[in-house]
């Protein structure tokens, strides 16, 4: 069954309906990202190269 | 050396793991280098890497800082929209000049889909952002989600979200039967195949409660869609909205090696909700998707489409009966307001412009205008909604210009903004129909919301103003002064700096197709005619009898070079195009 519970929400902040962003500092998740990354150049180079 | 720069989008899942979602290139970088990117990695490679010519291949929306986005990083206070300083491109020339490396950059032109030829040699470094369709990573892994996502799933299917596809040679199916729980949000979304897509439509969320239920979603799909779990973990969550990552990568030299240059946080649109809403099929509902999904057109950011009014607006007509914007018709009068100093052929940049506040309040005219075209659009984005100290309610799109008053060096000042410029504290001016008077009145509160509406661009002549009325019932007796904006192209400035070994030149910005054509590069055909307005700042350079606009007046820039000679062009009935001598 459709609901339209949040239809007509309204937001009392500009940033309520913008996205945020910041940077990702050293760490563990930003090495596991960087290792993804070259996980997935690595599977290019397997296929292609 | 040849480089490429991608910017590859992860989710965090419920264990810890990171799943890979798309990579892309020709992607926007979004960001100010200098605060980013890992500056010691990069320059240093450039430094010890024997290359004296460094060359930049882009296009200009790749290096745009897109402001938009709340700005958690700090030392960054851009205001709305794009920035044109501080560049990648420049901090790559500036880079460059403090260091001995030549720049060359090679700017593309909007929907280029190769790149200009450029001899690969040991000296030479060649970064690439923008497409080339010849190179097997755009057009097979960034553009074909499929060949990606197949690529990972035989590498490491642990690398990317269980995936159903439904192809003889790139199909697999790692959902099989056991759905995955994210409580009351969906679990499962529907994609397209090759990227771009319509990003109001793509993602479709889904949640599936029953087997039965996904079998019959696969049997749904159209012959290029397909199915993936929706990762989604609660914690992950950035000023109460769900986030993502956004890495950018340099891969670089014959053996493919790969440089992070930075890592974002990025959200969706809104914020989270316990709860969203779902259609009858299951469906998250478009007014709740940008909780989900980052991205959406949301005809805002669109240069072309300042819209003027959404459904339902209502507008003053000239015998003081109210109309709805989506009655009025080409060639209906409307009541308008002649301003003093905003004649109708007022040329330069509406943001620029400013008036006495008394002189407006004491000197106006009502007067008449004629509708002399309507365009309407599918709409789902911000609508704003303000209310006054009196009491009076308006809303409307985000870019629907209006008058604000401020007080600068002990004068009342009025100027033209947006409505999603607006602050509470703000005066605006608003029309008394009863005491036949402009009155200021302070903005007491503003509530943000978005929409499944129409919108409209509307053009009207001989004056651009016209009146909206409050949103209270039938009162017609405030109206709220608003500009046809889209009319009054805006100019965008290059970013500062070298084009192809010249100096930098001006931007010219197509007022119907919202693309901004690249800075012509010296001597190169720019601003042609139909449809450019090449702004209004304009410096006569005697020595070479041209005219050229700028952002800063010369000498700052290419004093010596001769400037180009700009075409008489128009926009629309009211600009008159600059004339050289």
């Amino acid at each position: 069954m459709s609901t339209e519970n949040n239809k007509n929400l309204k937001y009392q902040s500009r940033n309520s309906i913008r996205p945020a962003r910041k940077k990702l500092i050293e760490g563990t998740p930003k090495n596991t990202i960087k290792n993804i990354v070259i996980s997935f150049v690595t599977a290019i180079k397997n296929k292609h190269f | 050396m040849k480089a490429l720069l991608i910017g590859t989008d992860f989710l965090k899942d419920v264990d810890g793991g990171f799943k890979m979602i798309e990579t892309n290139t020709n992607c926007g970088l979004s960001v100010d280098p200098n605060k980013y990117i890992d500056k010691t990695l990069f320059e240093n490679f450039i430094l010890n890497g024997g290359f004296d010519e460094l060359h930049l291949i882009y296009h200009q929306s790749n290096t745009h800082i897109f402001t938009y986005p709340n700005e958690l990083e700090p030392d960054i206070t851009s205001p709305d929209g794009y920035v044109f300083v501080n560049t990648f491109d420049t901090y790559v020339r500036d880079f460059c000049d403090n260091n001995g490396v030549t720049y060359i950059g090679h700017k593309v032109d909007t929907g280029a889909i190769t790149i200009p030829y450029i001899e690969d040699t040991s000296n030479k470094l060649i970064i690439r952002i923008s497409y080339d369709t010849t190179a097997l990573i755009d057009d097979t892994y960034t553009k074909d989600n499929w060949e990606f996502l197949k690529l990972m799933h035989d590498h490491d299917p642990n690398l990317i979200a269980k995936t159903y596809i439904d192809d003889t040679i790139l199909g697999f199916d790692s959902i099989g039967n056991t759905l995955r729980d994210n409580g009351n949000h969906p679990n499962y979304c529907v994609k397209k195949r090759i990227t771009p897509s319509d990003n109001n439509i793509y993602p479709k969320l889904y949640k599936i409660t029953t087997i039965g239920e996904l079998t019959n979603l696969k049997a749904s799909l159209l012959i290029d869609e397909y199915i993936q779990e929706y990762v989604y973990d609660s914690t992950e969550i950035l000023n109460n909205k769900h986030k993502h990552y956004r890495s950018v990568d340099m891969l670089y030299g014959s053996n493919l090696d790969t440089m992070n240059l930075w890592v974002t946080e990025e959200t969706n649109i809104l914020d989270m909700v316990i709860t969203p809403d779902y259609d009858d099929n299951g469906m998250v509902q478009i007014w709740d998707r940008p909780r989900y999904t980052s991205k959406s057109n949301r005809n805002t950011s669109d240069i072309a489409r300042k819209f003027s009014a959404d459904a339902g607006t209502k507008i003053i007509k000239t015998d003081d009966t109210i109309i709805d914007v989506d009655s009025i018709s080409v060639g209906d009068q409307v009541k308008s307001i002649d301003i003093p100093d905003l004649s109708s052929n007022y040329a330069g940049q509406l943001y620029d412009w400013t008036g006495s506040t008394v002189s407006i309040k004491n000197n106006f005219i009502i007067s008449a205008t004629t509708l002399n075209e309507k365009t309407s659009y599918p709409y789902f984005g911000d609508i704003i909604e303000v209310e006054t100290q009196i009491g009076i309610v308006f809303s409307d799109v985000p870019h629907a210009q209006i008058f604000r008053s401020e007080v600068m060096s002990g004068t009342s000042v009025t100027k033209l903004v947006g409505y999603e410029l607006l602050n509470i504290g703000d005066t605006i001016l608003i029309y008394d129909k009863v005491q036949n008077e402009i009155i200021e009145d302070q903005i007491i509160d503003i509530k943000y919301s978005m929409e499944n509406t129409i919108a409209y661009s509307l053009n009207f002549e001989s004056l651009d103003l016209f009146l909206t009325l409050e949103e209270t019932a039938n009162s017609s007796r405030y109206g709220i002064i608003t500009h046809n904006f889209d009319y009054d192209c805006q100019y965008y400035a290059c970013s500062s700096g070298y084009v192809n070994g010249g100096c930098g030149a001006p931007a010219c910005f197509e007022c119907l197709s919202g693309f901004v054509v690249p800075c012509c590069s010296y001597g190169s055909s720019c601003c042609r005619v139909d449809y450019m307005y090449p702004g209004p700042i304009l410096y006569q350079d005697l020595s070479v009898n041209s005219w050229c606009t700028w952002t800063q007046p010369p000498p700052t820039y290419c004093s010596n070079s001769p400037f180009r000679h700009l075409a008489g062009t128009q926009c629309n009935s009211q600009k008159v195009p600059p004339t050289s001598t």
